[in-house]
């Protein structure tokens, strides 16, 4: 499968971002069909795109191991880079996040897609920072993180008005992110930024979908509450 | 249907999960509710907010220094405290790595102690014990076993202070009796497990009241008589309390008395009960 179609592969809702709809509309078909095939043979092997490189790596090849990590770093970073606010930690905790999938690596059975093999990984590593540290420390390190304003300006923004006005909002709504218990964090994070399925997230997280579900509801809500300034001036523009 | 009910479906409403009932009642209050329709474009707005949050660039150098790291045997990071962190902008970082490198080998040299160096051993923990090792089940995606969530909840630790000194003292101090008969204040044969564990820690209060009233004390005010009210009721449906009480009272400890209290108290109120019954009525 070509590299193109590695993107669609990650949930209708990715696919839909970027490629045209009757591309999607193929695409979501082909993934269908695979998604069967591989339901019957029980493993995620042959669908999965990354599924050759895992294999080689498995049975030591490191260069595959290399390229695995370069074809994943963007999405760990992003959801480090989210879930704790500060570039420094987000760099930590992806080496960490790396060095840890090397070493436990020959456990990985591909019962489902590397893609969420690798944000279990991530998250949990996230999440454990958090717990390494001690809640204080984490505490205070999140407002340390907070108050040091301006240090992770975007530089790639996904669109381009955003780009010079929307800085302080994207520094509210990181602020307002950071202020959320890390699970409803997490979760939203995974849904709404990553843009995996419930299904995923809650095998990535090993939850129940009904506690995804939840989770994300509530953390919608709590941002809402949270943004109230800036959702409000949104929303004049669309009542009906 | 209701707004409180509304607001509960609109989260599953804004994803296009409704079944179709419940949808078309939705649409109906929000055709009728201007409350619940802000209500839903305000989350409709937190969601665009969030996905307008721009790609952030990884470092350049991020996976160049895992493979270093890697081929130098290295298997996890070193966590180092914020305020040494800041420190590490490049044109800073280098000579200062070099003078304590320089400071860490003369301390060496002169056997303040070994340096970590990767042998025929294994690669090395540079992390120590800040790292936290994974656990087991995170590299079986499939969902843990009851099993796995036992192992784990036996590894992990107990969430309040008084379940895990319950437990401690459960475990370590005292064995559960198994010929203690389950029997009711009322003759019933009572299954549940919760019992045998008060059974128990009364057996324990019994025959140790010193060691129970250590552990006692070391519980805060008002623990203690979450500790201790279960116990004396069980106590006295068993028909126990009068003997705990005494044993208690005999210890030679400062809450001996206040412990005893209670187990006094439920005893003597189920012996006034047990009189008023009718004789046939045993223990």
């Amino acid at each position: 499968m070509a590299t193109s179609g590695c993107e669609v592969f990650e949930s209708p809702r990715t696919a839909a971002r970027s490629a045209a709809p009757t591309q999607v509309a193929s695409q979501v078909a082909e993934v269908a069909t695979r998604a069967v095939r591989s339901v019957e043979s029980g493993s995620f092997r042959e669908v999965d795109p990354d599924g050759e490189l895992v294999e080689r790596w498995q049975q030591g090849d490191l260069a595959a191991f290399e390229e695995l990590i370069h074809r994943h770093q963007p999405r760990v970073f992003r959801l480090l880079m989210r879930m704790l606010g500060s570039r420094e930690e987000a760099e930590d905790v992806a080496q960490e996040t790396f060095l840890s999938l090397h070493r436990h690596g020959h456990k990985f059975r591909h019962d489902a897609r590397f893609s969420t093999f690798i944000y279990r990984v991530a998250a949990n590593a996230a999440l454990n920072r958090r717990r390494t540290l001690g809640r204080k420390n984490a505490r205070i390190r999140e407002l340390q993180v907070r108050n040091a304003a301006g240090d992770d300006l975007p530089t790639s923004p996904r669109d381009p008005e955003s780009a010079v006005s929307g800085s302080e909002t994207q520094r509210r709504v990181q602020d307002a992110l950071l202020q959320l218990p890390p699970d409803l964090r997490m979760a939203t994070v995974l849904y709404d930024i990553e843009g995996l399925s419930y299904k995923e997230i809650a095998t990535a997280l090993n939850i129940p979908e009904g506690t995804v579900k939840s989770r994300i509801h509530r953390a919608r809500s709590a941002l809402r509450d949270r943004l109230k300034s800036f959702v409000a001036a949104q929303t004049e523009g669309d009542t009906p | 249907m209701k707004c409180a009910k509304a607001r509960a479906h609109l989260g599953d409403h804004l994803e296009g999960d409704l079944e179709l009932p419940d949808r078309r009642e939705v649409d109906l209050h929000l055709a009728a509710c201007p409350d619940c329709r802000r209500e839903l474009s305000e989350l409709r707005s937190t969601v665009a907010l969030l996905r307008a949050l721009p790609d952030p660039q990884p470092p350049e150098g991020l996976v160049a220094s895992v493979m270093q790291r890697i081929d130098a045997g290295e298997t996890r990071v070193a966590r180092m405290p914020l305020p040494l962190r800041r420190v590490c902008d490049p044109r800073v970082a280098a000579p200062l790595a070099a003078g304590i490198a320089g400071l860490v080998l003369f301390a060496t040299m002169e056997g303040a102690g070994p340096l970590p160096i990767a042998d025929a051993n294994g690669p090395v923990d540079v992390a120590g014990a800040n790292a936290v090792e994974p656990a087991e089940w995170m590299w079986k995606l499939n969902p843990p076993t009851l099993g796995d969530r036992l192992e784990e909840a036996r590894r992990a630790p107990a969430p309040s202070r008084v379940a895990a000194a319950k437990r401690a003292q459960a475990m370590r101090l005292f064995r559960p009796r198994a010929s203690v008969p389950n029997v009711g204040f009322y003759g019933r044969t009572d299954p549940d497990p919760h019992y045998l564990d008060l059974d128990a820690q009364i057996d324990g209060a019994l025959n140790q009241p010193e060691a129970f009233l250590q552990f006692v004390s070391q519980l805060e005010e008002a623990d203690r008589s979450s500790l201790i009210a279960p116990l004396a009721v069980r106590a006295a449906r068993r028909g126990d309390a009068q003997d705990v009480a005494g044993r208690l009272r005999r210890a030679h400890h400062p809450l001996a008395q206040q412990a005893a209290e209670p187990f006094e108290r439920f005893g003597r109120s189920a012996a006034r009960t047990v009189e008023a019954m009718p004789a046939s009525h045993t223990r």
